[in-house]
């Protein structure tokens, strides 16, 4: 059909389409969500396995949505592992359904409604979040509606082969998320209405006798049936209460956010995403029938079959357990319900502006509202842009209320200004970060990411021990799969796995975690870090016993022979391995003089923490060991403040309450260019953050403050350097500033001047 | 004829309404306890004891002084009910609930005013069935009030189209006054109705375009005035909004009506539809200004669902025949009464009131009509889609069934705030009178809670028979040391209490943390008391609790156990479990040949909770098993039990140990109609905790016990429990020692 006309003419007619399609692909990379949620990186592992010939249906039990890896199997097979490819997938998925939502809303309510159903989809947060994450709620959504699509096609008549290509979609969206069998029902549901007459009569001419017997007959059975059905509900399972758990979950979650929403490690109890634009889609529902737009019907059922099951559907075959869909608690499975609703509202709102000038009007806003988007996305999110957004949001629901009066209004200016501001204040609505479901939430996974993938120049160069990563898959996906990885213990042909997913025990390994020294063991030697912006990545060096006494014996003969600073970095690693104290600090000072940037500061905090009582020796005198602390700030509440005092390594416990401003105070002289490392005994109960060592503003630059939750007495550690002041200096040192409530226990309070800058 | 209506033909109708108002307002009674209404009693008492001896205006500047101006006003009604009947719960409640019922029936006149009689009614029973209206009646003072005289000041001015009504100057003096009145009682609302009826002026002009550009420029203005920051204190207070429980109905209902008004709206509309924007507004206003408190008991949130009332009155009796209508104003409010009673009170004859494992595992019948929001949603979808214009017969049974579903959907929500405050209240009562019983000998010391202080004061008028003191858990131990006294505590603020407090006794519902009452003496004087007691063998049931409490009291808690299991033997009817918190059993309970009754024993998931995960590696409560993690499933604390029986007559110790994240509920036991558990608390670490109790009394026959080893409510999802050492078996009564 296109060969017929004009290119010309072609460009002027899917221009602005075009225009919207361009606004949602840069709005989906704007905010990027990243192979960083739920089961993504499986997937991608199943699929670069198939891709290189490894399949096997039991390995996991996601190898059923066979629609989920093998589009991305091949496309590694044409062009390789990585993220762009393996995010082809689901970003085509969600272009294609701003293609089809507009396809079928134009179907039904002409251009206009089409280009303005397109235009929601690329601003819908749900799609836009799963957009740029391998999860199968976007491609199936995208299938279903292409479904639909061809249903409507052969349903109007066209070509009967559209039912064959709808049902092919249905079945390939059913490989990609069984609940994708919902459509079906929407077709039965099409079917049984448009024949409904003639089912009607066979059924009545069948069943229906003069007397009426067999008539009562049947109703008797079927009464029976669902009789026992409930009677066996109510044993096995309290069929009632959780039917009424689940009743108006999904209504309660689009109207009031109320959400059950579990992210693993956090979980959330409601979600704005939808409570400012379901108003809109209520007013869609129930305008467009009142307006009489009866072709609008066939969409209508589409919602509806897809609301009642989301609603009160159960997800078991098992005709005797209920299984109510809302056990998932997860909005981004409903992606592919929002479809029909977008297609009506796009019809909706159409009512208030002509064809030629949603051509014309919906590319603008669709371009203005993305110079908002590329603003940078935190700034989007701070001061007066969010004052903006969300101004909008509460101008949508004024609008959305209002929008029976105005979009049926008379006056064409009227109708036409109020339907542009409606759409402006749409997509700046949509823009605001409606968590769960925002690249936001998910910065701190895609740093973790990128982390992953700055430390792959380190594998190159140390490969004499196996990778063992907390989170392997991430670290294999980083690598473009190249690190190896016994995914689902299954080993791929010809390579051998650099990754391992646990330390074996007395084996040795490299350690890729997120946990800093004071959480690993004494004898992990801290090799690297790798920060990406706010994650940091940490490769520790672990030996077995015997690997660790060789390897130091040989280090010491190295450095022995050549004073390099290389062997002494060796050197230090082996002792720290081997737990050769009196080999580490010395080292590491030596090492701190020669490299500072890559032995700073706080690699000596994270030692001193895990070594404190070996360290002692090699720190020197306790600057604090004859102070008296006392009280300086307001301790509120405080039943007895004169007993406030810390005495050197005596204890003191102090009882806080809420919004505490205090702590002790002690005046200390030090000394220009030196390095000072505090150290402290504390214990807090669990409701309660410490912030320890506050120092003048003013005379140390760089006060350090550590948040510590313990409930066993824990040490902290503060180090810092003192600026060249040229003469010692008087500076206060404020012991600890609480927040929250309960009990913080002081004990042995100690400073020491650990190295003088100067020499 | 009274303001031009005619309310003769309606007494009948209107005795039905507000007979059904009474019923309802006495079913959802909260009690005196909440803080407002107890500091507008506390200054109402004052005035009431006006000491005018020493000159009014000086005794009048007194009150004005310690209270405000305001205050004094507002509590100058109350008083003046107080030196009339004296303070009581009805006096302190009269007010509101008058205000309530005067609402019923203003809301009935207006919308008979705006829509006709078959509206009016409606109006009225949709307003009077609302969760907001129902809890305002009785827990706030001047809600109802309020709203009172703003629906007033409308129903006069609704009555300025009215030919026939004369005597315009007196409509203008009763508007004035109302104004005045409700200035004082309420400024923004005042502010808001009379900014409304202005506003209304443009709109009833033949060219309304002005109306709009006002209208438009006021929305506009405040987007740019505010530099856009109402866009932010618009999500925080919308977000507010939707969170109110009966939101989940609510909500898309009043989108719906409005959608539908706003479709085809009449010029009979515009006072309700002005009405919901301008509470709206200023709803949204006092949020910005005040920080969001106290959405519930504001006077403008009553005033924005009254409006949906009046605007559903309208949507549903259009389609009303007069024959419908007559009968439905009849059964529709006397069946709603009829199915509140049941789901409230009622349930109770047949539903055990808290674990009932016998009727499809139903807490209440609240589940039941919790599945109502879902489809009186729909049903007000279909409704606006098919019925309102076509199939005229189906229109009118909708519109008659439709009212009843959605007040009848509201049930669970007004039942659930009653829920949340009355226990609590009453529990305060039954606390004052096991103290007045023992002789109020000692003073009074409640832990961390005004509110319960202040009921106190207000139960004994200001002369309590021992002083009562707020206090600390700091501070508290340094005022028993000056020779002890009573301690009111809520069961979650102190974890294991001292062995040498003697509980007196626990109230509040199962559930929710109790208000215990401990008594706590001085240890050489109770060692004295316990002398001269041990003197007299005991006899009665006060003798038995005496000698048990001061033997509590004077740290000597294995003689309290002796004595109690005498008086359990003697069968006086004492308290038929005793709690040990804080001091080895074993040390007074010889264990050592008893059978564990639990061991080995499978627990059973308690029904409908369908998403446990794990329960320990064994299932083994003896050696330890984790909840992990519990699934908020309707708000339903129980998660596994276990069936035993046990021997008539005897004493049992129940024993576990437990720790968790979350307050957990110990040591449920429920043997026949008798049910109960030890605490409600935070254990965060490893805790043992033991009960004994009694079988004495019971029937020769093993009796069937349910025991539930703790129980807990998740606030979120994951929160985990673990319990391990759980035992019960029978004290053997010869090894007790002293």
């Amino acid at each position: 059909m296109f060969k017929k006309r004009p290119i010309v003419q072609l460009l002027k007619e899917w221009s602005p389409l075009t225009v919207i399609l361009a606004v949602a692909l840069v709005l989906r990379l704007i905010f990027f969500t990243g192979m960083v949620r739920g089961d993504a990186l499986n997937y991608a592992h199943a699929a670069y396995y198939l891709s290189r010939g490894v399949f096997d249906l039991n390995a996991w039990e996601g190898m059923s949505r066979l629609g989920m890896f093998i589009p991305v199997a091949i496309l590694y097979r044409l062009f390789g592992p990585g993220d762009f490819v393996t995010l082809l997938y689901p970003m085509i998925s969600s272009l294609a359904s701003i293609v089809f939502v507009y396809l079928i809303a134009k179907m039904f309510g002409g251009e206009g409604a089409g280009l303005i159903a397109a235009f929601i989809w690329a601003f819908l947060p749900l799609d836009i979040h799963l957009s740029t994450t391998l999860l199968p709620d976007g491609p199936m959504a995208a299938l279903c509606t292409a479904s639909v699509y061809f249903w409507y096609k052969a349903e109007a008549g066209k070509r009967g082969f559209f039912y064959f290509v709808s049902v092919g979609l249905l079945a390939m969206a059913i490989l990609v998320k069984p609940l994708a069998i919902v459509v079906a029902v929407f077709f039965a549901v099409v079917l049984i209405l448009r024949n409904w007459r003639q089912v009607r009569d066979s059924w009545a001419r069948k069943f229906s006798v003069p007397d009426g017997s067999k008539k009562y007959l049947w109703i008797g059975v079927a009464g029976l049936i669902a009789g026992a059905f409930f009677y066996l509900q109510i044993q096995t399972r309290p069929f009632l209460v959780t039917f009424s758990r689940t009743d108006n979950d999904l209504g309660a979650f689009l109207f009031t956010g109320a959400a059950q929403l579990d992210f693993g490690d956090l979980v959330f109890s409601r979600s704005d995403l939808m409570i400012f634009v379901a108003p809109l889609f209520l007013a869609s529902v129930l305008m467009l029938f009142r307006l009489r737009r009866g072709e609008t019907k066939s969409v209508l059922v589409w919602a509806a079959v897809f609301f009642l099951y989301y609603e009160w559907g159960t997800i078991s075959l098992n005709l005797l357990e209920y299984r109510p869909l809302q056990a998932f608690n997860e909005a981004r499975y409903f992606l592919f319900m929002l479809a029909p609703l977008v297609i009506l509202t796009g019809i909706y709102l159409a009512q208030g502006l002509s064809d030629r000038l949603v051509r014309l009007i919906v590319p603008v806003i669709a371009l203005f509202t993305i110079a908002v988007g590329i603003v940078d996305k935190e700034i989007l999110y701070s001061g007066g842009w969010a004052s903006w957004t969300a101004t909008s949001s509460f101008l949508l629901v004024i609008g959305s209320i209002t929008s029976p009066i105005l979009i049926a209004e008379k006056n064409e200016k009227v109708r036409n200004g109020f339907t542009v501001l409606l759409l402006l204040v749409l997509s700046l609505a949509l823009l605001q970060p409606f968590l769960p479901y925002h690249a936001l939430m998910y910065q701190g996974r895609l740093d973790k990411l990128n982390a992953y993938r700055l430390t792959l120049p380190f594998w190159n160069e140390y490969k004499d021990y196996p990778i063992c990563a907390t989170d392997p898959m991430s670290l294999n996906y980083a690598s473009n799969f190249k690190l190896g990885f016994d995914w689902q213990g299954k080993s791929l042909l010809g390579s051998s796995p650099r990754i391992i997913d646990s330390l074996p025990e007395e084996e040795s390994c490299y350690v890729l975690t997120t946990q800093g020294q004071t959480s690993v063991p004494e004898n992990w030697w801290l090799m690297r870090d790798f920060t990406s912006v706010r994650q940091t990545l940490f490769v520790y060096r672990v030996l077995s016993e015997t690997d660790a006494g060789r390897e130091l014996s040989n280090s010491r003969e190295a450095l022995n022979q050549e004073g390099t600073i290389e062997n002494l970095e060796r050197f230090y690693g082996a002792s720290v391995n081997a737990s050769s104290w009196n080999d580490i600090f010395p080292a590491w000072i030596k090492l701190h003089n020669l490299k500072p940037a890559n032995y700073p500061l706080d690699h000596l905090e994270f030692l001193v923490t895990a070594y404190l009582e070996e360290a002692r020796p090699f720190l020197g005198e306790n600057l604090f060991q004859n102070s008296d602390f006392s009280q300086d700030l307001t301790i509120w509440n405080y039943p007895d403040p004169e007993r406030l005092t810390l005495q050197g390594n005596g204890g003191v416990t102090v009882r806080v309450r809420d919004k505490t401003v205090g702590g002790l105070s002690q005046e200390v002289i030090l000394e220009p260019n030196r390095i000072y490392l505090f150290t402290m005994k504390v214990a807090t109960s669990l409701e309660m953050v410490v912030d320890i060592l506050g120092i003048d503003q003013g005379n140390v630059p760089d006060s350090s403050f550590q948040a510590v939750t313990a409930d066993n007495p824990t040490y902290v550690t503060a180090v810092f350097v003192t600026p060249n002041w040229g003469s010692p200096k008087s500076v206060h040192i404020e012991l600890f500033v609480p927040f929250g409530t309960g009990q913080v226990r002081l004990q042995e309070p100690a400073l020491y001047a650990i190295t003088d800058l100067t020499k | 004829m009274i303001l031009g209506v005619n309310l003769h033909s309606k007494l009948v109708l209107l005795f039905i309404i507000l007979a059904v108002a009474v019923g309802l307002i006495i079913l959802f009674n909260v009690d005196v306890g909440l803080q407002e209404t107890l500091s507008i009693s506390e200054s109402s008492r004052s005035i009431a004891r006006f000491d005018s001896s020493q000159g009014f205006w000086p005794a009048l500047a007194g009150i004005t002084d310690s209270v405000g101006l305001r205050k004094t006003l507002l509590s100058l009604p109350t008083a003046i009910i107080y030196s009339v009947g004296g303070t009581s719960d009805l006096t302190t409640q009269l007010i509101p609930i008058m205000a309530t019922l005067a609402n019923v029936l203003l809301v009935s006149t207006l919308a008979s005013i705006l829509y006709g009689k078959k509206a009016g009614w409606l109006s009225g029973f949709l307003f009077m069935t609302l969760p907001a209206t129902l809890f305002t009646a009785t827990a706030f003072p001047f809600t109802q009030p309020a709203v009172s005289f703003g629906l007033g000041l409308l129903l006069i001015y609704s009555l300025n189209g009215r030919s026939e009504v004369k005597w315009k100057w007196l409509r203008v003096l009763i508007m004035l006054l109302l104004v005045i009145v409700l200035v004082v009682l309420d400024l923004l609302l005042a502010v808001c109705l009379l900014s409304m009826i202005f506003a209304l002026q443009f709109f009833e002009k033949e060219n309304k375009l002005p109306a709009w550009l006002l209208l438009v420029t006021l929305i506009v203005g405040l987007v740019v005035g505010t530099g856009a920051a109402i866009g932010s204190v618009f999500v925080a207070f919308y977000d507010s909004l939707v969170q109110l429980p009966e939101m989940e109905v609510l909500l898309p209902i009043i989108f719906i009506v409005l959608i539908l008004v706003l479709w085809q709206p009449s010029a009979n509309n515009h006072l309700p539809l002005a009405l919901l924007g301008v509470s709206f507004a200023g709803l949204l206003w006092r949020y910005s200004a005040a920080g969001g408190t106290g959405l519930i008991g504001d006077p403008l949130f009553l005033m924005l669902l009254l409006a949906l009332a009046l605007l559903m009155s309208e949507l549903f009796s259009s389609k009303h025949t007069e024959g419908q209508n007559r009968k439905a104003s009849i059964w529709m409010p006397i069946a709603f009464v009829a199915i509140a009673w049941l789901a409230v009170r009622g349930q109770e004859l047949f539903i055990p009131s808290f674990v009932g494992f016998d009727w499809v595992s139903l807490q209440s019948l609240i589940p039941a009509l919790s599945i109502l929001p879902g489809p009186v949603f729909l049903l007000f979808v279909a409704y606006a889609l098919f019925l309102a214009e076509k199939n005229t017969k189906l229109a009118r049974t909708f519109s008659v069934l439709l009212p009843i579903l959605f007040a009848v959907a509201l049930i669970p929500y007004t039942w659930q705030r009653w829920h949340a405050n009355q226990p609590s209240i009453w529990a305060v009562n039954l606390a004052k009178d096991i103290i007045t019983e023992s002789g109020a000998t000692l003073p009074v010391y409640v832990v961390d809670d005004e509110r319960v202080v202040r009921q106190l004061e207000y139960l004994s008028n200001d002369a309590p028979p021992s002083p009562v003191t707020l206090v600390t858990l700091d501070s508290l131990q340094r005022e028993l040391n000056l020779g002890g006294g009573y301690i009111l505590y809520w069961e979650d603020a102190i974890q294991n209490p001292p062995s040498s407090w003697w509980q007196m006794g626990n109230f509040g519902a199962l559930g929710q943390p109790r208000l215990v009452v401990d008594r706590a003496l001085d240890e050489s004087e109770a060692s004295l008391i316990l002398e001269e007691a041990s003197a007299t063998p005991p006899n009665s049931k006060e003798d038995f609790e005496n000698k048990v409490g001061t033997a509590i009291n004077a740290g000597k808690p294995c003689l309290a156990v002796s004595i109690w299991i005498e008086s359990q033997r003697a069968g006086v009817g004492t308290q038929d479990y005793f709690p040990l918190f804080d001091f080895p059993s074993e040390s007074c309970i010889d264990l050592s040949e008893s059978e564990n009754r639990l061991a080995g024993q499978e627990p059973m998931l308690y029904p409908g909770h369908n998403r446990i995960q794990y329960l320990g590696g064994e299932r083994d409560l003896q050696e330890g098993a984790v909840i992990s993690p519990k699934y908020p499933f309707f708000d339903d604390p129980r998660i596994f039990h276990l069936e035993t029986s046990l021997d008539a007559n005897s004493i049992y110790a129940y024993h576990v140990e437990l720790r968790g994240a979350e307050n957990l509920m110990p040591l449920y036991w429920r043997i026949g109609d008798d049910e109960n558990y030890l605490d409600y608390g935070l254990y965060r670490s490893w805790t043992a905790l033991t009960v004994l109790f009694s079988t004495y009394g019971w029937d020769e026959k093993p009796l069937s016990v349910t025991l539930l080893p703790y129980m807990y409510y998740v606030t979120y999802y994951g929160g985990t429990a673990e319990l391990r050492d759980l035992r019960l078996f029978e004290v053997k009564l010869d090894s007790q020692t002293e």
